[in-house]
């Protein structure tokens, strides 16, 4: 192991002969050459060619601890893929450039002598160089007797190589026994390449999962204010410890859990929530790591920190969670390992035949018809079959504003059965609106408006945002107000420009003050009682003269989208973490049957679980950080194009424009999608089954017709060119 | 049985707590106090061993130091 030097945060030190202790241990471990304790930052910077578990342990011994960053290996391991991605698209793109002209001489040029010496040394790196990958993997399965895709591609470009170059070097061998012979280099290069570009398709999908985990960890800070001895001081976010109490300001990330001891303030929850407006926090509430601190600064105690908390929590499932994804086995990789055996036995089989009863020249004929076997099964269209018709389908899905990032998930996505929705940001707008304001005497209206922008201005009250909204798009500007006061939990006060009192707030409020509601004011609240709103009203010192109607609109198409879904039997259910009222609320305007609210992150991916394991196949379509648990969890996950980077990272669909009734277009282009992928196969061994009789001779006895050359390369090309033309379909299609 | 006195660099509890579990466990160590209001936070132990050089290894094991205050100490 090579010398290493790195800072390690160290617990437990508390004096400064702690210190000193802490150094001399390390200093006697093996393999530690030197150890410098900082004791001001809880730190030990030390220069060592062990492990770092090494170190961890003999500290542990002693009675300390240093805390090792768990980011790293993941950092590096992200590196790795990226590195190996990068060498797959250049090999993908070599063998492409290499496979171009071999494919253009083999269709076009078949006869033309030096055709197939260009051929042959293009397209031996193709195979060996290139696409090595292939050979290396269907050795390995060929140890255990077993036999997939990777062994298809081997098998079948090995044989049409090794056959063909044979028929360049001496092609004298067949044409001195009457017999014509054939190059396939074609046949090899283009399965290698086109094979090379479904992996790459797959790899670019695995490669979105690791940005997720990444960008979730980015949510805690690096660094927090610690207060200590009345001191604040910076300090790394790891070596916080329980009880530590510290300082959160206006904007910033809250580092760990805890609980407020003073200030207050208003905390964005949505990570945990879902839900856009924010939360007011007062002494003793809860504060969550990741969170946001929108106005005011606060101090807490810290109480739950590093693995303990909610969001390293949500960190650990979404990373198990996709790690546990049962691997979707492929079609072609099951085909495979039927067709290899079959192949080769009949193969073997018509070499004996021919060595039976083959008469004259019994023996050439019998490898040249066994080879042909083999080299005509060559599955160039089955290997085509599902990366074109997927290829088609990912298109297909970004013109209707679909992205699919897993090529699988739209074979999973026409066999689920229960939808779960988020209702914020998915089924409702996520953005609360004024969606009513009514005036007692319109007259009033437009110096009212004034007023109250004025007053919401000043005010740090969530809803604030959409009361200022709405009076800008009224086209109204703020008039000059004094006295201004913000009364917690009831609203805001002020004089107005010729200083009179104003009043926003919430009916306690109005009731504090004795205003009196008027009756078409109290008739619009009676009749509205049931829905997701929330009122705000406006008074002067003696009557309310107008109510804002303020909620989070379900979306224009939803109620549609969701009875589409419906009419396909699909079960649809929403969660949330919002209250039982707005989640009723919400669903009876959409017609969702089943829903349950106040759910935390966990619950939501636990709910899946269990209907998972009822044996329900279960889709989770959802916007936020506070869904990606669920996301991960679901068997097809869909996410929201406005909703958070993690959601979408996480997912396997993303629907750009955030529509509901893609969700149902998305269904229907898995269902074609599928379909092309089974009609791709049926082609790939509509040709083969013609084909190989007629290149084992089974017609020869009757005709005296061997495999003929340009027949041979006709079936492949017609097989590859149907599978091919079969999923450019698909681009025809209606979602 | 004799008994030993060391001066040694132990500064608070949580370093009493480092060298005490090696203490207690030490088959020749019958008592033991660490007085850390002393300005030389002496550690006084009843020793049924032969060479007090064990004790201060002992400390030395955890760390810190410890040095035989002969003056105190039963030769």
């Amino acid at each position: 192991m090579s010398k290493k030097s790195k800072q390690f945060p160290v617990s437990g030190m508390s004096c400064a002969a702690c210190a000193g202790s802490v150094e001399s241990v390390l200093k006697q471990t093996q393999g530690v050459d030197q150890a410098e304790v900082n004791f001001a930052d809880q730190s030990v910077w030390v220069e060592y060619d062990t492990s770092e578990k090494d170190l961890k342990a003999a500290l542990q011994e002693v009675g300390y601890d240093i805390i090792i960053q768990e980011d790293n290996p993941l950092e590096e391991q992200e590196k790795e893929k990226q590195k190996s991605y990068i060498e797959l698209q250049g090999r993908t793109f070599w063998a492409a450039i290499l496979t171009l002209p071999v494919f253009i001489i083999g269709m076009f040029f078949m006869s033309w002598e030096a055709g197939r010496w260009i051929s042959l040394v293009l397209s031996t790196p193709v195979l060996f160089y290139f696409g090595r990958q292939f050979f290396i993997q269907a050795i390995k399965q060929a140890r255990r007797f077993k036999a997939n895709m990777d062994t298809l591609v081997a098998l079948s470009t090995g044989i049409a190589y090794t056959f063909s170059l044979f028929n360049t070097v001496y092609p004298e061998f067949w044409t001195s026994r009457g017999l014509a012979p054939h190059v396939y280099y074609e046949a090899a290069t283009v399965i290698i390449t086109f094979i090379l570009v479904g992996r790459l398709l797959e790899e670019r999908a695995k490669s979105q999962t690791g940005t997720a985990l990444k960008k979730l960890m980015n949510l805690r800070p690096e660094r927090v204010l610690l207060i200590s001895d009345g001191e604040e001081k910076e300090v790394k976010t790891e070596e916080v410890q329980v009880d530590d109490q510290l300082r959160v300001r206006p904007g910033e990330r809250i580092p760990v859990d805890g609980e407020l001891i003073s200030g207050v303030s208003y905390i964005d929850e949505s990570m945990i929530s879902g839900e856009p407006e924010a939360v007011k926090k007062e002494r003793g509430d809860s504060v969550y790591a990741g969170t946001i601190n929108q106005k005011g600064s606060f101090e807490f105690k810290a109480k739950k920190v590093g693995a303990e908390t909610l969001l390293a929590q949500i960190i650990t499932r979404v990373r198990r969670a996709q790690g546990s994804k049962a691997p979707v086995q492929k079609l072609v990789d099951r085909i495979a390992g039927v067709f290899v055996p079959v192949v080769i036995v009949i193969s073997i089989l018509t070499f004996v035949s021919w060595n039976i009863w083959g008469g004259t020249d019994a023996f050439s004929h019998a490898l040249l018809t066994s080879i042909s076997v083999l080299v005509v099964a060559c599955p160039c269209a089955l290997g085509l079959a599902t990366p074109t018709a997927i290829m088609v389908g990912i298109g297909k899905g970004a013109e209707n504003n679909i992205l699919i990032q897993d090529a699988e998930s739209l074979q999973r996505a026409r066999k689920i059965d229960t939808l779960i929705l988020d209702k914020t940001g998915t089924i409702t707008e996520g953005r609360p609106r004024v969606v009513k304001q009514i005036w007692v005497d319109n007259s009033k209206a437009p110096k009212g408006k004034a007023v109250a922008l004025a007053m919401e201005q000043r005010s740090e009250h969530p809803l604030a945002q959409a009361l200022i909204r709405r009076l800008k798009e009224d086209g109204i500007t703020p008039v000059t107000i004094s006295g201004f006061q913000s009364i917690t939990g009831r609203g805001l006060k002020a004089h107005g420009p010729e200083g009179e009192d104003f009043f926003i707030g919430n009916a306690a409020l109005m009731d504090e003050q004795n205003l009196s509601i008027p009756d078409d004011i109290q008739e619009y609240l009676d009749s509205h009682s049931h829905e997701a709103q929330t009122h705000v009203f406006f008074g002067t010192k003696s009557q309310v003269i107008a109510v804002f109607a303020i909620a989070d609109q379900v979306k224009k198409h939803a109620a549609a989208a969701i009875s589409k879904l419906k009419s396909r039997r699909i079960d649809v259910q929403m969660l949330t973490g919002d209250q039982k009222g707005t989640a009723q609320a919400v669903c009876q305007a959409v017609g969702i049957e089943t829903y349950r609210a106040s759910l935390l992150p966990h619950d939501k991916a636990n709910e899946i679980t269990r209907l998972q394991n009822q044996g329900k196949s279960v889709a989770m379509v959802g916007d936020g950080i506070n869904d990606s648990e669920a996301l991960a969890n679901a068997d097809l996950s869909i996410a929201m194009g406005h909703g958070s980077d993690i959601a979408m990272d996480v997912a396997d669909i993303t629907l750009v424009t955030s529509d509901l009734t893609s969700i149902d277009k998305a269904l229907n282009l898995s269902h074609l999608t599928v379909r092309g992928i089974y009609q791709n196969l049926f082609w790939a061994f509509v040709y083969n089954i013609v084909g190989i009789p007629i290149a084992a001779g089974v017609i020869y006895p009757f005709t005296g017709f061997l495999l003929d050359p340009m027949i041979a390369a006709g079936a492949m090309a017609l097989s590859s060119v149907s599978v091919v033309g079969n999923s450019l379909r698909l681009r025809n299609k209606k979602l | 049985m004799k008994n030993y006195t060391f001066k040694t660099n132990l500064q608070c509890t949580n370093c009493r707590a480092k060298v005490a579990p090696l203490l207690d466990k030490s088959s020749q160590v019958k008592n033991w106090n660490l007085d850390l209001e002393d300005p030389e936070r002496r550690l006084r132990v009843d020793y049924a061993g032969t060479d007090p050089k064990d004790i201060i290894a002992l400390v030395e094991k955890v760390g810190f130091k410890a040095q035989l205050d002969e003056a105190l100490s039963e030769s």
